[in-house]
């Protein structure tokens, strides 16, 4: 099997470790026996969206952040049609705001987003960073990680995660994440694939389903990020239920 | 009369406060409670040097101090660990007068880049130093380009600026801006035309976000580079290190300017370059900033030296959440000659406040370590899983990792599999430093 990997705004929304992603998720596809192949796509390239077999964006600053919205609106067209189609998607960090209706700055100001999905998100005076534990209908175990992050989401309706710790789509709720067919977009920043074996499992089972669907996936742990897991998982709970018990 | 009283409690509380050996931030706190605009009533000296950025404004703030003092100036300096404006408010009504003067030649004044603001409200440098803005700590301060507008908040056209050229971003300051002296290093043989590292804070201009021109890096996105959209471009450093001799272990300052180095590493050269700059605009001679900047000793606290049976060891601050700060230390390791082992202990990310945020692991170019000489890496701390499955996508030899978790078994570790007859470097950050310490004493 071959697989072909886009980094999307490699260059320009990778502020948080992003590369991780990319790095964890290749090996692990490598490691089953996959040629994989990664290519960057960012300003002004053309990006044939229908070649790519998994597509990945990460966060980045604001003013990052428009520049790519910018640049994404050429593609929106195919890029919607590859997300309909079943394309493996993952968004992570702000970049999940560039797929809602329009982006609400401090000063009230709007931007139009790519409009594939009916949200909206409002920026913040004060900066969201928080340590989090999610919970995933799809994943055995809870996913861990962090969010650093300007806005808030509102009108998702197809969530991704449940939050037992830390901050959700916004303040009013305790939901998470967009999912749409096989687009997964989070506010979780950096090498969420890195932090979480069984989502990365889970993100490559995807892809390698949505290429072949007789293809046998092999089980291949590390045992350092299982351990690694582990730890963050159960300091992440201690955390949890220290301050739960002030 | 209140401020009379805020000024004699003060020293009261700091001398109460020495005496149990206490931070110098409590005094100045109070003070600012009991009379908000204390800062704005004193009498200050008219040179007042300010040093914020990201990397290397305790360092450069320490030798501006010590080449001043040397050089006859009456100084007064905040001191690590108190450069927020609490800290600043305790050194300032210590040393004035009960009239709120401050009779020194100079203060200079090291200020968390988040606080500049606040400082700036009462306090006018008459040099403003800016040392660079780099990925630092970034769960507090979300990411550079924020620290920026916040620092960039307080400036002001009277203030002198003092600024790397070779940050892309701090640089941008700047702009438009008539008292601007620039430092920086030129080419040289350690320039590179590529950036290989894990991401390039400088391919999109921070000024208008079109895609830059580089013509040489020296590390990161350090280096010389150009904007063709809006014209934000490297300025020609009044103030340029043009040779750098790291065999012999020294640098020359606009050609003729030598000064030696006993930490050889380009953030070393920064923190020099830096001071050098502020001296000389303060009046004193090339020479004699130089004799007091020959072999400068780096603050014990950030380089330690230690033994095991395993040989000679050096440990050396790496600030976690810092992957710039971390690079320059690897850098400096894989500059050595000879076989070493590196030992990268990761056990609290911050000693400040609680975080398992890691994804600036992904961010340093541990990759570097991929290197023949180094024979042996130990991997310790809490999140040593979690950097044993960072260094699994280096392409380092699994056979020369080793990964401890629990800190206690790392003295063992170092002595039992560090190359015999090799130096060990350890790399680790403020809020792990202590840890190391303590095992290296008990050890011995």
């Amino acid at each position: 099997m071959e697989l072909r990997i886009l980094h999307l705004y490699h260059d320009l929304l990778n502020l948080y470790g992003e590369i991780g992603n990319i790095k964890v998720l290749s090996k692990h596809l490598a490691d089953q026996g996959i040629i994989v192949s990664v290519q960057g796509g960012s300003v002004g390239d053309d990006v044939d969206f229908a070649a790519y077999d998994f597509v990945y964006i990460g966060s980045g600053t604001e003013r990052n952040q428009f520049v790519a919205l910018n640049d994404l609106k050429r593609h929106r067209d195919e890029l919607k049609a590859a997300i309909d189609g079943g394309l493996v998607m993952l968004a992570t960090g702000n970049s999940i705001e560039l797929f809602g209706r329009y982006i609400r700055d401090t000063d009230g100001q709007t931007r139009e987003g790519l409009g594939l999905f009916d949200y909206h998100a409002e920026w913040c005076r004060e900066r969201i960073s928080t340590d989090i534990i999610y919970r995933a209908d799809f994943l055995e175990r809870d996913l861990v990680g962090y969010v650093n992050r300007a806005g808030m989401a509102y009108g998702i309706d197809t969530h991704l995660f449940e939050v037992r710790f830390g901050v959700g789509a916004n303040k009013d709720s305790n939901k998470e994440g967009i999912r749409y067919n096989n687009f997964y977009g989070t506010y979780v920043i950096g090498p969420i694939l890195a932090k979480n074996p069984h989502f990365l499992e889970y993100i490559s089972r995807s892809i390698i389903k949505s290429k072949d669907t007789e293809y046998i996936y092999k089980e291949i742990r590390n045992e350092n990020q299982y351990r690694a897991y582990e730890t963050a998982l159960s300091e992440l709970t201690n955390r949890m239920n220290s301050i739960s018990h002030k | 009369m209140k401020k009379l009283v805020v000024i004699i409690l003060t020293k009261i509380l700091y001398m109460a406060g020495s005496i149990m050996g206490k931070g110098s931030s409590l005094p100045g706190k109070l003070a600012l409670k009991l009379c908000p605009d204390i800062l704005a009533r004193l009498t200050l000296p008219e040179n007042i040097v300010m040093i914020t950025g990201s990397n290397g404004k305790t360092t450069t703030a320490g030798m501006i101090n010590d080449v001043l003092v040397e050089n006859g100036f009456d100084v007064g300096y905040n001191y690590e660990g108190s450069n927020q404006i609490e800290g600043v408010a305790t050194l300032l009504l210590r040393i004035s007068d009960l009239a709120g003067r401050v009779k020194k030649d100079a203060l200079v004044l090291e200020v968390d880049e988040r606080y500049t603001r606040y400082v700036l409200k009462f306090i006018k440098p008459r040099y403003y130093v800016i040392t660079n803005l780099y990925r630092d700590q970034l769960t507090r301060n979300g990411h550079p380009e924020l620290v920026y507008s916040i620092i960039n908040e307080g400036v002001t056209d009277d203030m002198h600026l003092v600024l790397n050229t070779d940050d892309p971003l701090s640089s941008m300051m700047g702009m438009g801006k008539d008292r601007v002296t620039y430092f920086g290093i030129n080419k040289n043989e350690l320039s590179t035309d590529i950036n290989t590292s894990m991401y390039n804070d400088g391919a999109y201009c921070p000024n208008c976000k079109a895609k830059m021109e580089y013509d040489y890096y020296h590390y990161n996105h350090i280096g010389s580079y150009h904007c063709e959209a809006c014209g934000h471009r490297r300025h020609d450093p009044e103030f340029a290190v043009t040779g750098i001799d790291f065999d012999e272990g020294s640098f020359t300052i606009n050609g003729e300017h030598k000064i030696t180095l006993n930490f050889k590493s380009f953030y070393n050269i920064y923190n020099l370059l830096a001071a050098f700059t502020v001296a000389s605009l303060l009046g004193v001679g090339p020479d004699r900033i130089c004799a007091s900047l020959n072999g400068y000793i780096v603050k014990k606290e950030r380089i330690i030296e230690f033994v095991t049976a395993a040989g000679k060891g050096m440990m050396i601050i790496s600030k976690h959440e810092n992957s710039i700060s971390y690079n320059q230390s690897l850098r400096y390791i894989t500059g050595q000659k000879g076989d070493l082992t590196a030992v990268i202990i990761v056990d609290s990310i911050s000693r400040k406040y609680y975080t398992n945020e890691t994804s600036w692991l992904w961010d340093i170019d541990f990759e570097l370590l991929r290197s023949d000489n180094v024979r042996r890496i130990i991997l310790a701390g809490k999140y040593a899983y979690e950097l044993g499955f960072r260094f699994k996508h280096t392409g380092i030899d699994e056979n020369r990792i080793s990964i401890i978790p629990d800190l206690d078994d790392l003295m063992k570790a170092i002595n039992d599999m560090a190359v015999p007859g090799g130096k060990t470097f350890v790399l680790t950050c403020f809020s792990d430093k202590q840890k190391f310490i303590d095992r290296v004493r008990k050890w011995n």
